[in-house]
């Protein structure tokens, strides 16, 4: 009696479907991350208020200390405002019928995030050359560690954005990649907001 | 003093227990209300974020599972042809041919 084997499967066989996971990893990864920064952000805002609210009258900000530009700041804050909303619109047509106009936006949203960055860059020296660095005063210390943080979280948003946009242009980018940008972006434009008022103001 | 009492006086009256020097003792009511303003906003928004990740997940959860069988009933097995075949080798040699 010979045994009875299975022929190979025939060509063209429906493999059994890969089941969609819940969360993109690159989102899920992201979102974790950005929990992480959260919390940093949120202990250096919490040190910096007590160590304000807790001076002696007539101590904060320490004598000798230049006054923040808070007024020159709006405008790095409007346009770094303006990114989130370009990328958000990036993002509607990146999902939607006309992906190829998403290169467009996701261009605006990075240009407006460099200019931010340039712009705190020269504000930076202009403060250093008033007197104000890290070392200066407790004013400075905050500042510089608390709006550098945010400069160097900004700088890694764009590089990734920058990534992103030429794989957008060799049309190798995937939603879910694009969905993880875009949240670490959010992220560095939601924050910076709260920093200024809490810090500038 | 028993330890169940010291951690009940230390959980009801902080100030009379001196938990917090920082808290209780600060410069004034204007430093008390930044460690207090300072610890809700550092309870809070972790709850806050874990609690807006469960969302996230939960809404996301009911729409995945909404299609759960989507991709089962979207499946066919494979047609399988079995060949019988009584001139091929055996897989194990008959007891007649074991020495």
């Amino acid at each position: 009696m010979g045994v009875i084997r299975a022929a190979s499967e025939p060509a063209g066989v429906t493999p059994l479907p890969v089941r969609r996971p819940l969360a993109d990893s690159a989102v899920l990864g992201t979102a974790l991350f950005v929990f992480t920064e959260v919390m940093l952000f949120a202990g250096f805002i919490s040190a910096f208020g007590i160590v304000r609210d807790t001076a002696l009258p007539g101590a904060w900000p320490p004598p000798g200390s230049p006054r923040l530009p808070f007024e020159r700041t709006m405008l790095n804050t409007a346009a770094l405002l303006a990114s989130g909303v370009a990328l958000w619109v990036a993002g509607r047509r990146f999902r939607g019928s006309s992906p190829e106009k998403a290169r467009d936006w996701t261009a605006l949203a990075l240009a407006l995030g460099a200019f931010f960055v340039l712009a705190q860059g020269a504000e930076w020296l202009a403060l250093i050359r008033e007197g104000l660095t890290l070392r200066s005063s407790q004013l400075g210390s905050f500042f510089y560690t608390i709006v550098g943080a945010h400069a160097l979280h900004a700088l890694v948003a764009i590089l990734f954005l920058a990534l992103a946009w030429r794989a957008m242009i060799a049309g190798r980018l995937t939603a879910g990649r694009f969905a993880a940008v875009r949240l670490f972006w959010y992220f560095v434009v939601l924050v910076w907001p709260v920093l200024y008022w809490r810090v500038y103001r | 003093m028993s330890p169940a009492l010291a951690t009940a006086l230390i959980v009801a009256c902080p100030t009379l227990a001196h938990a917090c020097a920082s808290c209780t003792g600060g410069d004034g009511p204007r430093a008390q209300a930044a460690f207090f303003g300072a610890t809700v906003f550092m309870t809070l928004l972790p709850l806050g974020l874990i609690g807006a990740g469960i969302l996230w997940l939960k809404r996301g959860g009911r729409e995945w599972l909404a299609r759960e069988f989507e991709d089962r009933d979207a499946w066919t097995p494979p047609e399988r042809a079995s060949t019988a075949t009584p001139d091929q080798t055996p897989a194990t040699p008959s007891p007649a041919a074991r020495p």
